[in-house]
């Protein structure tokens, strides 16, 4: 958008195909200029095994990360058999830190009064207390996969997939991933925890299709997305990517109403998304670092948290 | 004839008329793909480093050397940029003395020989990329070949997550880019020693001098010229070996197996800051034009003696 590079989409639309359109899937609704359209929307959910649980007597999903590592710590059995997933190696997304640091309250960057980003804030006490759970499940109490720096979210997905992992938190891209290979074991699905006495927040990550002000053929982009956004393409795209619907009239159709979209839809009320900034890969990067040397014991979270948040502020000040 | 021709005009006319025109007219086309694809993107480059750009990579404003100045500031870029030359020290050394133990192995008359030269050569056939996604999978430490290996033979009861801690990463990374160097390094030595006479080795063989005096005054110095262009060339290869290293580990865990050619990377392509990823990319070629100079100064060195 600064570099006025993007055009903005709304005057070309219908209002039947903006009015179809999940308001919370709106993403790239900025200053209240709509800049895309979502293509897919993902909001992450915990997965776990329902037959080891069964095995070990524990009723269902956990609700809080204390109860999940509590899971955890009954089913562990390794080297065959880990409680629960995580990932230390350096991947597009800030997958799970994430995770913990909304269901504890956190976020990246302070919200200014009129909506934009502040400084960073991963070092507050909902940002250290969030690594410090991650990196006690790892290190204090190694309810994970070992080594979990040589581990991306796909390495993750394939320890559940090849049933070495009792629970993950991720996407419904598991989900097609889990019956594509044939997986025999019996799974489950649950809202994506939060910390005791702080709210659920669930990560939601929304790719958006956009047109480019350079473009010499508008019209014939947005005949394109009216053509695409029709329920029955969208409802082939959906059930080949594994994600929720972001029409509401695909959402009522039969297929939607499994119990792997019903979490998902569940989880959307609360939901955040990440810091739509222009510095956000490098912040990426930055924060994946801190986790990094946070786990392989080079930093404690708070150092690492203070630098990681002390660098952020830097690049976006220059 | 024109007889007011003087000699510079009657060599003008000739030129236009003889085969020289064909022949510059043959090469344009791949000099305008050389300018438009390797010129232009150069220049660019440089101009880059030395311009504020935006993140999609248009020139903003001129800053002189500023990129250069942040770059020599930051702790990482010299972290980084000692790395490379270790890096590159250590591939290239066990490169060079294995791939020259494996071409003098080569030059003996066996039986199987050309068999084992088929199979020596396999590593560098391969495509780089695809190699390093195989050792990718290798080092897996659940599903890996090594570490199955290791477990099954007893050799190693628990052997590590190979690219998972900065020691680990860094070795096997390394290993991985000397496995892919070794063959082209043989081949090239193997070519230099069989054009070595053999009446040269026969009278060294009367005059009864052992296996290491031969080697060490027929063989090396009359390898030297084949051993420093191939060090050179591997030189340059090592130190912006990109493939290998981003595939495996990405420059991790946590930055510690990232050379120059991988930050670079990362600079302009994830984080989208052209301008500094420019100037580091003139260091590399900097530090690169340096390495060749000095070599091309032995090469000729040994040329006139």
């Amino acid at each position: 958008m600064k570099v006025g590079a993007v055009e903005p989409i709304e005057k070309y639309l219908s209002k039947k195909l903006l009015d179809n359109i999940e308001p919370g899937a709106m993403e790239a609704r900025i200053n209240n200029i709509l800049y895309a359209l979502p293509v897919a929307i993902g909001p992450r959910f915990l997965y776990y095994r329902t037959d080891v649980f069964q095995k070990y007597g524990i009723a269902g999903p956990p609700d809080t990360f204390e109860e999940m590592l509590a899971d955890a710590q009954k089913i562990n059995n390794p080297p065959n058999f880990y409680g629960v997933g995580m990932s230390g190696k350096k991947y597009t997304e800030l997958t799970e830190f994430a995770y913990y640091l909304l269901g504890n309250d956190g976020y990246f960057f302070k919200i200014n009064p009129d909506g934009s980003y502040g400084k960073c804030r991963i070092n507050d006490e909902a940002g250290v207390g969030a690594l410090t759970f991650m990196n006690d499940l790892v290190n204090k109490y190694k309810v994970t996969e070992p080594g979990v720096t040589a581990y991306t979210r796909d390495e993750v997905q394939d320890l559940f997939v090849s049933g070495k992992l009792g629970i993950m938190l991720s996407g419904a891209f598991t989900e097609s991933i889990l019956k594509q290979r044939g997986a025999t074991f019996k799974w489950g699905y649950g809202l994506i925890p939060h910390f005791a006495g702080k709210h659920r927040h669930a990560l939601v990550i929304t790719d958006s299709i956009m047109m480019f002000k350079a473009s010499k053929n508008k019209k014939a982009a947005a005949k394109f997305l009216e053509f695409f956004y029709q329920d029955k393409w969208r409802f082939e795209f959906d059930k080949l990517v594994g994600f929720p619907p972001v029409l509401k009239s695909v959402g009522k159709l039969p297929y939607f109403q499994a119990p792997i979209y019903k979490v998902m839809v569940e989880s959307m009320p609360g939901a955040k998304g990440w810091p739509l900034i222009p510095e956000w890969a490098e912040c990426n990067d930055i924060i994946w670092d801190a986790i990094g040397a946070t786990f392989l014991g080079q930093k404690t979270p708070k150092q690492a948290l203070d630098e990681a948040a002390a660098k952020i502020d830097r690049i976006r000040e220059e | 004839m024109n007889k007011d021709l003087t000699p510079y005009s009657k060599r003008k006319t000739t030129f236009w008329s003889t085969e020289s025109m064909l022949a510059y007219l043959l090469l344009l086309p791949c000099m305008a793909i050389l300018i438009a694809f390797m010129f232009y993107p150069i220049v660019y480059v440089f101009l880059m480093s030395m311009y504020k750009t935006n993140r999609i990579g248009m020139l903003v404003r001129f800053i002189g050397t500023g990129n250069f100045r942040t770059l020599f500031n930051t702790r990482e870029f010299w972290e980084v940029t000692i790395r490379s030359v270790i890096w590159t020290v250590l591939a290239v050394s066990v490169k060079t003395l294995v791939g020259l133990a494996i071409a003098l192995l080569l030059n003996v008359d066996f039986k199987g020989r050309k068999l084992a030269r088929t199979l020596v050569i396999l590593p560098w056939a391969s495509s780089v990329p695809v190699s390093a996604m195989l050792w990718q999978w290798t080092y897996n430490y659940d599903f890996g070949l090594l570490n199955y290996t290791l477990k099954i033979t007893g050799l190693w009861k628990n052997p590590p997550h190979w690219l998972g801690y900065p020691l680990s990463a860094f070795f096997a990374n390394l290993y991985v880019d000397i496995w892919i160097g070794i063959p082209f390094m043989a081949l090239v030595f193997l070519a230099g020693l069989q054009s070595i006479p053999p009446n040269l080795y026969e009278a060294a063989q009367v005059d009864g001098t052992n296996l290491w005096q031969k080697f060490y005054y027929i063989t090396l110095p009359l390898l030297k010229p084949v051993l420093l262009i191939a060090t050179l060339l591997s030189s340059l290869w090592t130190f912006n070996d990109f493939n290998v290293i981003y595939i495996l580990t990405k420059g991790g865990p946590v930055n510690s197996t990232d050379i120059l050619i991988t930050f670079i990377y990362k600079y302009a392509f994830t984080f989208l800051k052209f301008g500094p990823a420019s100037a580091m990319a003139v260091v590399t070629f900097a530090i690169l034009l340096v390495l060749s100079l000095i070599y091309a100064r032995f090469y000729f060195k040994i040329e006139r003696e």
